[in-house]
């Protein structure tokens, strides 16, 4: 697992968060851009990442009344669901644009650092919307 | 700014979703009917990345030096005894290999055998795992001035890495043979037999398509092979290991994990290529 692996564990909490918190600083053309930086990035083929992240981005924004209300611990199994079914999406965009079943292994390794990280992700994102929030209350 | 009224402005966020949706379909598409627009993208990205990547590389070639450091000087009491061992080892094997010299000198000189040039070769550094989670490629800052081609072998100091795909302008991915694309034709040393070395992603490449009758055999030292005409013959790749499930693997001698520095030889070869970087002019500087 490279850098360009831990980068897209990465985006999905932080897509994920933001999309709850402030959807007015993630909307759907940031989302689309990480996305194809993302795949740009790394060696995987060109727009699977853009429409993993722009549906984990759409189903998140759905059911964002709900998810804001969640306490963390829920928040956390939800992520993981997602996570597991961004896993699943990109596993399978894979094997129909390369036409051949592409090992799971690395999909799941994926999963679990995006799962794993998300905790240490939420805190430090939490922390700076806090912040935000405080700054703009006090304007 | 163009002030929208409020209803529009929502309908149009709610259609940016789908639209977009439907943009990254399209990105789709586009990647699979012109990959070489995809290529030259991707190139002039790791481009204008290539020194962010150099940079963020040192503090974690720092860290991983020091840890380095560390183990080694915590097993450096072994490591004496085992080097102690295998220079006795190897000192009998120099023994063998000076009379061995010795006499292919004195048999070459009956045969007017024509020695192959020496090839010519550039160290780049690795700069990043250009991977991600379905592939294993690295990315190499090669420097504005470089004569770096398409098809070119890229071995570490201990044998067979990968070869290069992709050359932007000052950088250069190489496609590592642990890469579920790569196929490399190999030969095993011992019972000549030829096979095809197949990358599934995981850190050791399988064995396939070897000839009825000739097993590989665990710890078979594994070559290249001049067949197709992309790899010359005999350089060094790997050691046979069966698994226990029954598959047979190549433990590969180029440490794939923690690659530092990379030797890209031209040996002037440009067996299967795809046609356009064959036609492509060849870069300045070179005959």
């Amino acid at each position: 697992m490279g850098l360009p692996g831990i980068i897209g564990a990465v985006a999905l909490p932080c897509i994920f968060f933001w999309t709850i918190f402030r959807p007015a600083a993630m909307p759907a053309p940031v989302v689309f851009f990480l996305g194809l930086l993302q795949d740009l990035l790394s060696f995987a083929a060109l727009g699977t990442g853009v429409l993993t992240l722009l549906i984990l981005h759409g189903v998140t924004l759905r059911l964002r009344d709900f998810l804001v209300r969640q306490s963390f611990l829920s928040a956390w199994v939800v992520f993981s669901a997602f996570a597991a079914g961004a896993g699943a999406l990109g596993w399978a965009l894979q094997a129909v644009l390369g036409w051949m079943l592409p090992p799971a292994a690395p999909g799941l390794h994926q999963f679990g650092i995006a799962v794993g990280l998300y905790p240490a992700l939420a805190w430090v994102l939490a922390r700076l919307h806090t912040a935000m929030r405080r700054a703009e209350t006090a304007l | 700014m163009i002030r929208l009224s409020i209803p529009l402005r929502q309908a149009l966020a709610r259609l940016s979703l789908p639209v977009l949706i439907a943009a990254a379909f399209g990105i789709m598409l586009l990647g699979k009917a012109d990959a070489l627009l995809i290529e030259r993208m991707r190139m002039s990205l790791a481009d204008a990345l290539a020194p962010i990547w150099g940079a963020v590389q040192e503090p974690v070639s720092a860290v991983r030096d020091a840890v380095q450091e560390g183990e080694a000087l915590w097993n450096m009491r072994a490591e004496n005894a085992r080097l102690i061992e295998e220079n006795e080892r190897l000192r009998r094997w120099q023994a063998t290999a000076l009379a061995l010299e010795a006499e292919n000198a004195l048999l070459r000189r009956q045969l007017s055998w024509v020695p192959d040039p020496a090839p010519q070769f550039r160290t780049a550094r690795v700069v990043a795992d250009a991977g991600g989670t379905y592939a294993r490629a690295v990315l190499l800052a090669t420097g504005p001035q470089h004569n770096v081609r398409k098809g070119q072998i890229a071995l570490d100091e201990r044998g067979f890495a990968g070869r290069v795909t992709e050359v932007g302008s000052r950088s250069a991915r190489v496609l590592l043979a642990t890469d579920i694309n790569s196929r490399v034709p190999v030969t095993l040393e011992t019972s000549r037999a030829r096979a095809i070395m197949v990358g599934n992603n995981a850190a050791r490449p399988r064995l396939q398509h070897w000839p009825e009758g000739t097993l590989p055999r665990e710890g078979d030292r594994v070559v290249t092979s001049a067949q197709a005409g992309a790899f010359p013959a005999g350089l060094p790749v790997g050691v046979v290991r069966w698994t226990e499930s029954g598959a047979v693997e190549v433990e590969l001698f180029a440490h794939l994990e923690r690659l530092d520095v990379l030797r890209l030889f031209d040996f002037g070869l440009s067996g299967i290529l795809p046609p356009e970087s064959v036609a492509r002019p060849e870069p300045r500087g070179r005959r």
